[in-house]
């Protein structure tokens, strides 16, 4: 029938209309000199505030924001919104001087005040505020002129250039309003080089640049970061020119570095992946345990493997700080192991298991069901450490449940680490007084003296030298009982246009976190 | 009619309160703890302490036990207010506001992909006298209606945003652009077609040639044809209008799939509606985003369903005049099983229609 046919054909003429007429792809804009640059990460931030992140982690935060100090290409601390600084009475009295003409978002001047009102909100905030872990020293703080501030502490901490560094709260937007206030944490006023435009909670973020920024307007003259978080998704749209630019996972570098729109910026983290024991266990009372199972794991198996090369082998905590020290030597070694375990008392079994008065070194591995990478990096550690005689049940469980069972866990991996001061990220872990049941992070409750020893010393000194000797002692310590199997740090991917110039290697931080440390001096070529 | 409508109404209004209080309780015994997801997600995905927890907890209200909860929100939800999200401190009205537009858009344009598709598509059927033309589209409508919705979805996905890279995979726009028509429609038509395709197109279409195709041998289709009415006369008038009865009945409910799809479909294409908000409040706990929202779509269910229940009661006088609920249609369906059964066979061109409920158990 005639008709029929004529129906027929008009609706796949329509269907192709539809396809091909409207179907630009979506390329406006995109990567043109002078125009936006787009971004895609999978992370999206509750809130733009400062204080209520855990040091740097949201790229958004980071370009709004700037502290009194920030990070220069080698993580090391160099002057922000403060000119200078000085540090007096054995370093209990931080006095900082703030540059002359900044300002906010909004225009309004920053002065000595807006300091002083953002250490006391963040220390009133308490738990809400993760970073109140650093100010707990600060007794006060105080205000001789409109750009002078002078911190005073109860007792000397090392870190406090590096705490400073946290995004610069203004009084006038806040005064009176909790810190967590939802108003500020959507559409925040800041000092940083980009000024938000819009957010879109679930879609994007809209940047624009900073003419009153104190080094000067910023070259690109917006950044959108768009919130995609499916990995593929994200590969699938930086292909189709929807994005310019995006974090790319390592199973994807491949497919990326085809491509002739783009580069891949890949950067080492200091995030690192590792075996927690839990210390209330029997099976890990023995150094010597835990010293085997250090050589027991082939970590440029599990680099190649698991993260497709991407990262590098860790032996400790500080492996990608300036502190590193070559206290640990672990590495691939079955005859180390034999001869540790055997030093230890234990044969081998029928089973081939190192075993002791009838037990076996019996126990099991968890993490976090839902993190595959973490999943992958257990069950081959699980692997290689049961081909080397250790009884392990690997068993990965919901997060939820983990949350709630941390005392239960036998052992877990973990993932830590810093890319900036050092405290900040071993205190925690390994200090006793911050033990689980004490409500700290220390969640396999490892306790040993000579490590806090040398963690306080780290953070009570103020000379340089003697610093990096608390931590060369702590990592020392650590490798003779050693609390954690230290598997990798994890490398992070970038992809960016081509002809976007700028983005400068740096160890990053937790996740990948701060790729746009230096946006400022980003342009298009 | 009046009766019919009051008790049609007064019924909606007890599932959706049934449907809030079941929300609530459900959220409840859900695992996990929103106060730990809020601090996890400030601390950039580091466990926090069983202490500050349990501060925030109290903090949140959330240590009162479950009935004082839902009084609480039942009141407030009463005047308007929803509360705010546990994660941003937004109202959960401005999240409703701002989602459900868009929701409302993507539905809207795939119901009309839907039915045009389907009565063009279905009449083709119906109407060839060619099998293999007739066998083709049936079988494509059978892997269509076989086929998940997420399925097609990224199937459609993968064909023209990844490999032919004609149209965009996600969103709106290009982010910080304006959103005008030149740029919304070449987002819109994946997810309107995924929604579409993937839900009770397929159905759709049948619905149409078995209705049409049932008719087209009808002795008043045959007496029109011998009074001579031209052919198209014929087609529109007489076998297309009555012929899309079942189809029409079928609407009401198919907006509830519809909804359930752009779930689905709208976490797949980043569309920012009210799906794919719920599923983010989901993964993060945040609960009153979840509770209102999980209500909002109820409450757009139930009133498809009351909407098409009276469309049918309007369409069918018999079903009117007895103020029976039309699931249960006076003198049944011949040759139907008791609640509709397959589609098809609820399509018979004399007897009243079943609104094919059961049928979308199918999906």
């Amino acid at each position: 029938m005639r008709k029929s046919a004529l129906v027929i054909g008009t609706v796949a003429a329509a269907t192709g209309l539809l396809a091909t007429g409207c179907g630009s792809g979506g390329d406006a804009g995109s990567g043109k000199s002078g125009g936006t640059f787009t971004y895609a990460i999978g992370d999206e931030p509750e809130t733009l505030n400062p204080a209520l992140q855990d040091e740097h982690t949201d790229p958004v935060t980071e370009l709004v924001f700037c502290g009194l100090t920030r990070h220069d290409a080698a993580n090391k601390v160099v002057p922000g919104l403060a000119e200078s600084w000085q540090v007096g009475k054995g370093g209990t009295e931080y006095t900082f001087k703030l540059r002359s003409g900044l300002t906010w978002h909004d225009g309004k001047p920053i002065t000595s005040k807006d300091v002083k009102f953002t250490v006391d909100a963040v220390k009133q905030a308490a738990a809400d505020a993760p970073l109140s872990r650093n100010f707990a020293a600060v007794k006060a703080v105080e205000t001789p002129d409109q750009s002078t501030v002078r911190f005073v502490l109860s007792k000397p901490f090392a870190p406090l250039l590096d705490a400073v560094s946290m995004g610069l709260l203004p009084e006038h937007a806040l005064a009176g309003k909790k810190l967590t206030d939802a108003g500020f944490g959507q559409s925040p006023v800041g000092s940083g080089p980009f000024k938000l435009t819009t957010f879109k909670p679930g879609q994007y973020a809209e940047l624009e640049s900073f003419g009153g920024y104190y080094e000067g307007k910023p070259k690109l003259p917006k950044i959108v970061i768009k919130y995609v978080p499916d990995d593929t998704a994200r590969l699938i749209q930086l292909k189709n020119g929807e994005v310019d630019g995006a974090h790319v996972q390592p199973q994807q570098v491949a497919k990326v570095k085809d491509d002739g729109k783009v580069r891949l910026e890949t950067y080492p983290t200091a995030d690192y992946r590792a075996l927690m024991f839990n210390f209330k266990r029997p099976v890990f009372a023995d150094k010597a345990i835990r010293q085997a199972m250090n050589y027991a794991v082939d970590r440029d198996a599990i680099v190649k493997s698991v993260l497709a090369g991407q990262g590098s082998p860790a032996t400790g905590p500080l492996d990608q700080s300036p502190y590193k020290s070559d206290a640990a030597p672990f590495t691939f070694d079955p005859a180390k192991v034999e001869e540790l375990m055997k030093g230890a008392g234990y044969a081998k079994n029928g089973q081939g298991l190192w075993e002791k008065g009838g037990k076996t070194v019996r126990f099991e591995l968890s993490t976090f069901a839902e993190d595959s990478a973490r999943v992958a990096i257990l069950n081959v550690a699980a692997t290689q450490l049961k081909q080397q005689g250790f009884d392990i049940v690997p068993n990965p469980r919901p997060k939820d449940w983990v949350r709630k069972h941390w005392g239960d866990l036998e052992a877990f991996v973990v993932g830590w680490g810093t890319p900036y001061d050092a405290d900040s990220s071993v205190f925690g872990p390994f200090h006793s007084s911050q033990a689980l049941d004490k409500g700290g992070s220390n969640y396999g409750t490892y306790n040993n003296p000579q490590v806090d020893k040398a963690l306080e010393a780290g953070r009570d000194t103020m000379d340089e030298g003697e610093r990096k000797a608390a931590y060369a002692d702590f990592q020392k310590a650590l490798a003779e009982d050693p609390p954690f199997v230290w598997i990798a740090y994890l490398d992070t991917n970038n992809a960016v246009p081509k002809n976007l110039t700028g983005p400068a290697k740096r160890t990053l931080g937790h996740h990948g976190y701060g790729f746009f440390w230096n946006a400022e001096k980003w342009a298009w070529s | 009619m009046k009766r019919f409508l009051v008790r049609r109404a007064a019924t909606a209004l007890a599932v959706v309160v049934a449907l809030s209080a079941l929300c609530f309780a459900l959220l409840d015994l859900a695992p996990g703890s929103p106060a730990a997801s809020v601090l996890e997600a400030r601390s950039g995905g580091r466990p926090p302490s069983a202490a500050d927890v349990a501060r925030l907890e109290r903090e949140m209200g959330l240590d009162d036990p479950l009935p004082v909860r839902y009084g609480r929100w039942v009141a407030d939800a009463v005047r308007g207010d929803f509360g705010v999200s546990y994660g941003s401190g937004r109202p959960v009205s401005e999240i409703i506001a701002e989602t459900a537009p868009w929701t409302a858009l993507l539905t809207a344009v795939a119901m009309v992909f839907s039915v045009a598709g389907a009565i063009a598509v279905g009449l083709a059927a119906a109407l060839t006298r060619r099998a293999w033309a007739r066998r083709a589209i049936e079988t494509a409508l059978f892997a269509l209606g076989g086929m998940p919705g997420f399925v097609t979805a990224l199937l459609l996905l993968w064909i023209f945003a990844a490999w032919l890279q004609v149209l965009p995979s996600g969103g709106l726009n290009r982010p910080g652009e304006p959103i005008t028509a030149g740029v919304l429609i070449p987002h819109l038509i994946l997810p309107a077609l995924a929604l579409s395709f993937g839900h009770h197109f397929g159905t759709y279409a049948r619905l149409v040639q078995t209705g049409v195709g049932r008719l087209r041998g009808a002795p008043h289709v045959a007496n029109a044809r011998a009074r001579g009415l031209a052919r198209r006369t014929v087609t529109a008038r007489h076998l297309l209008r009555p012929g899309l009865v079942p189809f029409a009945a079928r609407l009401g409910v198919g907006v509830g799939g519809l909804i359930a799809g752009a779930y689905a479909t709208e976490m797949i294409f980043s569309w920012p509606g009210v799906g794919r908000q719920t599923i983010l409040a989901a993964q993060k706990e945040d609960y009153p985003v979840l509770a209102a929202l999980v209500l909002v779509a109820g409450v757009v269910v139930v009133a498809a369903n009351l909407l098409g229940d009276l469309a049918v009661a309007w369409l069918d006088p018999r079903v009117r005049l007895s103020g029976a609920a039309p699931g249960s249609p006076p003198g049944g369906t011949p040759g139907s099983p008791p609640g509709g059964g397959v589609p098809e066979t609820a399509a018979t061109p004399s007897g009243p229609v079943s609104s094919g409920k059961a049928a979308d158990a199918l999906h």
